[in-house]
């Protein structure tokens, strides 16, 4: 019944366009020539309408009299559909790249001895590519101690002023200056941290790295 | 009011056209071009709301608007034609008018032919 109303609009406004185009031929010589054309144009536009109502195409690869929206729409579709899909990708990449930070800081947090601050996990997401989604690269961001500022006593000891003990020639107030600015935490502790990840998330150690703030 | 304007142009133009064409006859025909092309800018407005509706009926019957152009076109070149045999004719230059009217008929077939390929193919595919 739908169809059939459909049918009835289309061959209403079809004829109420070709008398309105009648009214605007020219009165004269021209005018069964125009009217000729106009005819085979409704002719066209009605059996159109008909194949629509059975499904048949009578245009064949004829250039498209009518626009059917289902054929010029179906680029449009794709497209859009590609393009959505495209961000969702994106969005998809974005959460899991911010719940792989987090859990990388978590994991960071079983060292108590390294300071991990931040963490940053790199991964592929170029679409069509056959490693889509895997990490590259995790960076973590350890913290340095931070320094304790001049002339203010620490909370579970008091400064003691540096002494210089003199063996023979050899001051050792440089080596402990040294070591004073020496903060960030031992070599073995970070490479175990390193080796957790790599092997938490089936990385090489190459791939993960410390980056001292 | 905007007829009885354009009446009233036609009719001075007409009566101008009839007085100066006793004494010069070519001056008379540059004054009937004038005039036409004068009554043609008047209602040149006009033409684009009833092309609006056109393009609208044509939209909601899903015809496309190539097709429509190429009607337009061929009623273009048909009142054209028709404007300028008429001033032909009334210098009287017949045969020029004949011509230009030809000229025209083969420029509306040309454009037909795409339209008229198309109802033949769709005639010879609806035979069984």
């Amino acid at each position: 019944m739908e169809i059939l109303r459909g049918l009835i609009q289309n061959l209403i406004i079809i004829i109420i366009l070709a008398m309105f185009l009648e009214m605007l031929l020219p009165a004269g010589e021209m005018r069964p020539y125009v009217n000729m054309v106009m005819g085979l144009l409704i002719i066209i536009a009605v059996i159109q309408t008909v194949g629509d109502l059975v499904n048949r195409d009578f245009t064949g690869a004829l250039p498209a009299l009518t626009e059917r929206e289902g054929q010029v729409q179906l680029s449009e579709i794709i497209d859009t559909g590609r393009e959505f899909s495209s961000g969702q990708q994106q969005i998809a990449i974005a959460q899991y790249k911010n719940g792989l930070d987090q859990q990388v800081l978590a994991l960071a947090a079983i060292h108590q001895e390294i300071p991990v601050v931040a963490a940053e996990v790199k991964i592929n997401s170029e679409s069509g590519d056959i490693n889509f989604g895997q990490i590259n690269e995790i960076i973590m961001i350890v913290e340095k101690e931070p320094a304790r500022p001049e002339n203010q006593p620490a909370k579970d000891f008091v400064d003691v002023e540096p002494v210089a003990v003199q063996v023979n020639s050899y001051s050792y107030t440089e080596g402990l200056e040294r070591a004073g600015s020496e903060t960030s935490p031992p070599r073995e502790t970070v490479a175990g941290l390193i080796n957790t990840m790599a092997n938490f998330y089936n990385l090489k150690p190459e791939q993960v790295k410390c980056v001292y703030r | 009011m905007e007829v009885m304007q354009i009446v009233a142009f036609g009719l001075i133009a007409t009566v101008l056209i009839v007085v100066v064409k006793s004494q010069r006859p070519e001056l008379g025909v540059l004054l009937s071009v004038a005039a036409g092309v004068i009554l043609f800018l008047l209602v040149l407005d006009k033409i684009g709301s009833i092309m609006d509706v056109i393009k609208e009926l044509t939209d909601r019957a899903g015809i496309s608007m190539i097709y429509l152009g190429t009607i337009l076109k061929i009623i273009g070149i048909a009142y054209i034609a028709e404007f300028g045999a008429q001033i032909c004719r009334d210098a009287g230059e017949g045969a020029v008018a004949t011509k230009i009217e030809f000229a025209a008929k083969i420029m509306i077939m040309v454009l037909a032919v795409p339209i008229v390929v198309a109802v033949l193919q769709l005639l010879l595919m609806l035979v069984p």
